[in-house]
């Protein structure tokens, strides 16, 4: 936080910025915002890469003290989630020691995979990976990529892909559509890639081919959902 | 300062960043005990601003 005597001295200091007022707050209000169970999170070793998790308790104390946060950013993106197949399966086949190693390779798999087609590791979900991309084609080439390679550990997994608008929450997205990804995801079958028609729609050209796997509805999602399963 | 140093009094001496004037305020937890001069204010940019938009990270 930056101190000035006055609301006149910041304004002078913040002369081009329009947004300045909506940071503003005198002492008093701020000693109050930062009395709020999310700051005293700042001295936990993880609190950067669980910020995300409190801006909810950060935009609540804000509000206390009669300031919002302005809406999260949003941005046209490509999420794609790989989940592993029948996982708790295989960890009890191998026992805890080996099933650790395969999850390392698992991940090594994929985050080289990532590297290769420009995809942005997000988050780890349980045994799976949700990636962003810029490019949906991109997307669906890692995860078939992605699928191809895991056979050498005798692993299948499951992908789905998902194109829209996504909140920028610091690193992370969140919104509706993260949420779409997933349960298309969920739908998917061991080596199927499964996407959106918003995907199919917008990778025409690309060479890529799609079956019809029919609609769906997408629990806690709004509507029918047509998704297709990439053939080639 | 509720975290950092709870029950403990604290003193803060700062400079105002347009004049370099001073700023000094003295608190207990979230209670103000004194601020000099009391027309200061704090400014906190948000790490959510608008400026991550098309941010690299996510292109």
């Amino acid at each position: 936080m930056n101190l000035f005597r006055s609301e006149e001295h910041l304004t002078r200091w913040l002369h081009h910025w329009h947004a300045a007022g909506d940071y503003v707050l005198p002492v008093e209000e701020w000693a109050k915002v930062f009395s709020a169970p999310t700051f005293q999170r700042r001295l936990e070793p993880d609190y950067l890469a669980r910020a995300p998790e409190y801006l909810e308790e950060y935009r609540r104390a804000l509000q206390a003290a009669g300031k919002s946060l302005p809406a999260p950013d949003r941005i046209l993106s490509t999420v794609l989630f790989t989940d592993v197949v029948e996982s708790t399966r295989h960890a009890a086949q191998v026992g805890d020691s080996e099933w650790r190693a395969l999850v390392q390779r698992h991940d090594d798999i994929i985050r080289g995979q990532l590297q290769h087609f420009a995809g942005r590791e997000i988050d780890r979900t349980g045994d799976g990976f949700l990636s962003a991309f810029a490019s949906p084609a991109r997307a669906i080439r890692c995860a078939q990529a992605i699928a191809v390679e895991m056979h050498s550990l005798g692993l299948r997994v499951r992908a789905g892909v998902h194109s829209g608008e996504f909140e920028v929450l610091g690193d992370h997205l969140g919104g509706i559509a993260v949420h779409i990804g997933a349960r298309i995801s969920a739908l998917a079958g061991p080596d199927e890639v499964l996407v959106s028609q918003t995907v199919r729609d917008a990778v025409v050209g690309s060479g890529i081919a799609f079956e019809d796997r029919g609609t769906h509805e997408l629990k806690g999602v709004p509507g029918q959902w047509q998704l297709y399963g990439v053939a080639s | 300062m509720r975290w950092l140093f709870p029950g403990q009094e604290v003193l803060v001496e700062s400079r105002c960043l347009d004049c370099g004037g001073s700023v000094r305020l003295r608190m207990r937890d979230e209670e103000m005990l004194e601020i000099d001069p009391e027309t200061a204010v704090g400014y906190m940019p948000s790490p959510f601003a608008a400026s991550r938009v098309g941010s690299a990270a996510f292109n």
